[in-house]
């Protein structure tokens, strides 16, 4: 896989359930993003998170807080 | 220890003792590419079975017997006229074909079922080894569609080489016609050949 590390940033959540209300958050603002499984290098277990563009990222930060998600971003 | 074979002429006699699953298969198989008269020993009844099975599958008159608590013996014998039933192999490295025959993952919650299809056409792309088909058919059809956030995803496995297959009576179905950003529109013929057809089949 060819992909520089920083090329995306993903936002990971406490909980499957809570990935799933920030993807509709998202969709909802107009915020480009991709759900994705959690990265092997960010964790070994079983999960979704969402990716996007570092350009997004303070877009999607709004949107979280608004809708009161929590979420971590790890450059990836 | 092998005991000493008995009285009577059988055949090659091949040790497949201390060999973990599926070791004894495979040399099984590779016994029997050079030698069609064989006894096959293992240590475990599930071995015995599993040889006999393969031997069996190869189109071979199997007799398996244990002869100690941890010893069974497999006799094969290769039959004329079976050939064409010999290689077991070619079904085994047949093409692999994924088959997306609803447009969420497993059953169940729906919602959680949409999330893990998404994640799992991701996944699909980064794959070192890629499918060599995929098919879609029923609800499935609508992952292709120009709309659906897996079409791109989609889109670049048919562009790395897969070959994508959508069930044209489903799209017509859903009405998608000339709606697909991926995948040539096919029928049941070709649909179920490439599944019978098949090295290993995966469904999400």
């Amino acid at each position: 896989m060819t992909r520089n590390k920083g090329e995306f940033v993903v936002a990971l959540f406490q909980s499957v359930s809570v990935a799933m209300k920030a993807e509709t958050a998202l969709k909802a603002a107009g915020v480009s993003y991709k759900l994705i499984p959690v990265p092997k290098e960010i964790s070994s277990e079983c999960g979704i998170c969402v990716r996007l563009l570092p350009s997004d990222k303070a877009a999607a930060e709004t949107v979280f807080a608004g809708a009161q998600i929590a979420s971590t971003f790890v450059d990836f | 220890m092998i005991p000493v074979k008995r009285g009577y002429e059988m055949g090659k006699v091949i040790d497949a003792t201390g060999n973990a699953c599926p070791k004894p298969v495979m040399i099984t198989k590779k016994a029997l590419d050079t030698d069609s008269d064989i006894e096959v020993l293992v240590d475990n009844e599930t071995a015995a079975k599993n040889v006999a099975m393969f031997a069996a599958s190869r189109g071979c008159t199997v007799s398996s017997a244990q002869e100690q608590t941890n010893l069974f013996r497999v006799r094969i014998v290769k039959q004329e006229g079976t050939e064409e039933c010999e290689d077991i192999a070619a079904f085994t490295t047949g093409p692999t074909v994924f088959v997306f025959s609803s447009d969420v993952m497993g059953r169940g919650d729906e919602a959680l079922g949409k999330v893990l299809i998404k994640a799992f056409l991701h996944t699909a792309t980064e794959l070192d080894r890629l499918p060599d088909m995929m098919l879609f058919y029923n609800t499935g059809v609508k992952l292709a569609a120009s709309d659906a956030e897996t079409s791109a995803d989609i889109a670049l496995l048919e562009k790395k080489g897969v070959k994508v297959l959508v069930c044209g009576t489903c799209v017509n179905f859903f009405n998608l016609g000339g709606k697909l950003a991926a995948g040539t529109v096919s029928n049941m013929y070709d649909i179920l050949n490439a599944m019978n057809t098949a090295g290993r089949i995966v469904t999400p």
